[in-house]
């Protein structure tokens, strides 16, 4: 098993006496190779979720389990660490760092990561995702679908056991939201875990399995009968 | 992450704020320039001070007659005083160890006079060893020697600026002229000493003591002894030994009623040293200040970019950085900021010390290790004030600076 979370909950204290659960019990099992998007509407809980399924932030109680490594155990720099390792981002503004190429924003974490062979990994991780002309362009010369791709190669890039991508169409038009499904669906066919967060019924069509999230609490999870398999 | 890489990410985000950077950086470079100017002006005075005192003679102790008595309430000048003999001179450098050989001076002012040229000129009656023990050189003819001593010779040799003074900078030596209407013949010009304050040698003309003695002055005291001493070590126990042996000379028992003063050039040198030190050091602290300010200027904009970039340094963190890579990367790039300044501020500090020294005279002197002081300085500076902005942003959270807008 990928994920396994028990009985996540969430909750943050704005003051001393008000807080606010965001994740009220959300137990979960994700296993590798699986297509999955966690549907939910804003303030449903399905940012902290992902948040913590990331390992950006950990649960205030239950047990969370990635790849066998039970998370609540470690600090700031182990986390930073796993998710070097284990975990490929992909944001809904890109986050490409402006005063880098194409290239060196994809072999960023190869670089926190000390790994060898920094440039190969990133022209080939640019080359899957068909961004290898551009590997010297900065940021602001490439269009956002283009920005997506190499974001989604950053996050190929140290051979993650998993793909988180928040919302990953959020910022694009239409087509090429749908270039970026379509890269994400064909990344999962040739054997990557994705895990997408979104609030949009359509993206989620994608899929092969959807999760609702409403209040912090999982409301329904089953296999998504109408894949838009045609498109692929 | 490897250290040039750092760097590089550092430079570009320098270069990435070209104005921003460059005012910040002008904190550092005035800073490490005033510094470094400053100095260099405290070197230089401190430098000239003790080659004008070296130049006067090594190992040197004066011996000078003390003050005249109180004639109707007023006490006259040091030097007024009759006291000092050349039976004295003899004693000295009979009885006191250590003593290499004895000046004995006799000056004063007289008048001179060469064909229409009149000036009131500094006499001094010297003996050959003068040249030796105030470590002055020729420049042409030769000196006053010990048959000129002996006869109470009339002649005479001259300093540097008498030479333009009284003979409009013709070559002297062979000419005649008058102290007091006695006909010198010049043989001797000396080599200019430079600026050694009152009584430089360059405005001097030397006759022979005994003819100083006897037919100039017409006094047998002596207005000062220059006694030169074997080694630096010796000094001390000279001016001691030179003391006792001249209180028993003059007859005297009580060492506050000397009537004679002895100065010891190392003494000299110490002091003037001394408040040249004080004055560079003064210098430099003014000039520091202005680093601190400048420092100051590179925590601020640090911290204004920790801010703009809350996004960047949550998105690193999220693809693994780890909280020393963000300290080291944000402190990287202060230190380059202010290694940068300080760079250009070296670069302007001594071009500046350059300028000041052609625009006013003064001696200017850049030492290897106000170079140093100052750039170790700008680069403390930038650790120091970049620490902060750089563990604010090693502590951001990666949730928070990713939904940073």
């Amino acid at each position: 098993m990928l994920i396994e979370a028990r009985d996540l909950q969430k909750i943050y204290q704005l003051s001393s006496e008000v807080s606010v659960a965001a994740l009220r019990g959300v137990t979960l099992d994700i296993e590798s190779g699986e297509f999955v998007a966690i549907m939910g509407q804003s303030g449903s809980g399905k940012s902290t979720l992902m948040q913590i399924l990331g390992c950006l932030d950990k649960q205030s109680s239950g047990s969370y389990q990635l790849a066998g490594v039970d998370i609540s155990s470690l600090d700031d720099d182990s986390l930073a660490d796993l998710r070097s390792r284990k975990i490929g981002f992909v944001f809904q503004q890109f986050n490409l760092l402006p005063r880098m190429t194409a290239l060196e924003n994809v072999i960023l974490p190869l670089v926190y990561a000390g790994q060898a062979q920094q440039q190969t990994r990133g022209v080939a991780a640019l080359a899957a995702v068909e961004l290898s002309d551009r590997a010297d362009h900065w940021p602001n010369q490439l269009s956002g679908g283009q920005q997506q791709r190499a974001a989604i190669a950053r996050a190929l890039v140290n051979e993650p056991d998993l793909i988180l991508a928040d919302e990953p169409t959020g910022a694009l038009d239409t087509k090429a939201g749908g270039e970026i499904m379509s890269l994400l669906a064909s990344l999962n066919e040739a054997g990557k875990t994705v895990v997408l967060i979104t609030h949009e019924l359509y993206i989620a069509q994608y899929t092969k399995r959807i999760i609702t999230i409403q209040d912090g609490r999982i409301v329904n999870d089953e296999a998504n009968k109408s894949r838009k398999a045609e498109r692929l | 992450m490897s250290l040039m890489m750092t760097v590089r990410i550092a430079l570009r985000a320098v270069a990435a704020n070209k104005v921003r950077s460059g005012l910040t950086m002008l904190g550092i470079i005035i800073g490490v320039g005033a510094v470094v100017a400053m100095i260099s002006i405290g070197a230089g005075a401190s430098q000239s001070v003790t080659n004008q005192i070296q130049g006067l003679g090594s190992n040197l102790l004066t011996v000078m007659p003390g003050a005249a008595g109180s004639q109707g309430g007023v006490r006259q000048a040091l030097g007024s005083a009759t006291s000092l003999t050349t039976k004295d001179a003899e004693a000295i450098k009979t009885r006191v160890l250590n003593v290499v050989r004895i000046s004995s001076e006799d000056s004063g002012r007289a008048q001179v006079i060469y064909q229409n040229n009149n000036i009131s000129g500094s006499i001094n009656g010297v003996t050959a060893d003068y040249q030796k023990v105030r470590n002055t050189s020729l420049a042409v003819g030769r000196f006053i020697d010990a048959s000129d001593l002996r006869i109470s010779n009339r002649v005479a040799v001259v300093g540097q600026n008498i030479v333009t003074d009284l003979f409009s900078g013709a070559d002297p030596v062979g000419k005649s002229i008058k102290v007091n209407n006695i006909p010198f013949n010049v043989v001797g010009v000396l080599a200019s000493k430079g600026g050694a304050g009152f009584n430089s040698p360059d405005d001097t003309i030397f006759i022979p003591l005994t003819t100083a003695q006897n037919r100039v002055f017409g006094v047998d005291s002596l207005s000062q002894l220059g006694v030169q001493i074997k080694d630096p070590q010796s000094m001390d126990q000279a001016v001691q030994d030179i003391g006792w042996l001249l209180l028993s000379n003059h007859g005297l028992s009580d060492p506050q009623k000397a009537d004679f003063r002895i100065m010891n050039q190392q003494d000299i040198l110490q002091t003037m040293s001394q408040v040249t030190g004080t004055m560079t050091v003064l210098l430099g602290g003014i000039a520091g200040i202005s680093l601190i300010v400048g420092g100051i200027g590179i925590m601020n904009i640090m911290l204004v970019s920790v801010t703009e970039r809350t996004r960047e340094i949550g998105l690193r963190k999220a693809v693994g950085a780890k909280r020393k890579d963000i300290l080291k990367q944000f402190l990287t790039e202060s230190v380059t900021l202010s290694l940068m300044g300080g760079l250009v501020g070296i670069l302007i500090g001594v071009g500046g010390s350059r300028l000041i020294s052609l625009a006013t005279g003064t001696a200017t002197f850049v030492t290897l290790g106000s170079v140093l002081l100052a750039f170790g300085f700008s680069s403390a500076i930038g650790i120091f004030f970049g620490i902060y902005p750089a563990m604010r942003a090693s502590a951001l959270s990666p949730i928070e600076a990713l939904k940073y807008e």
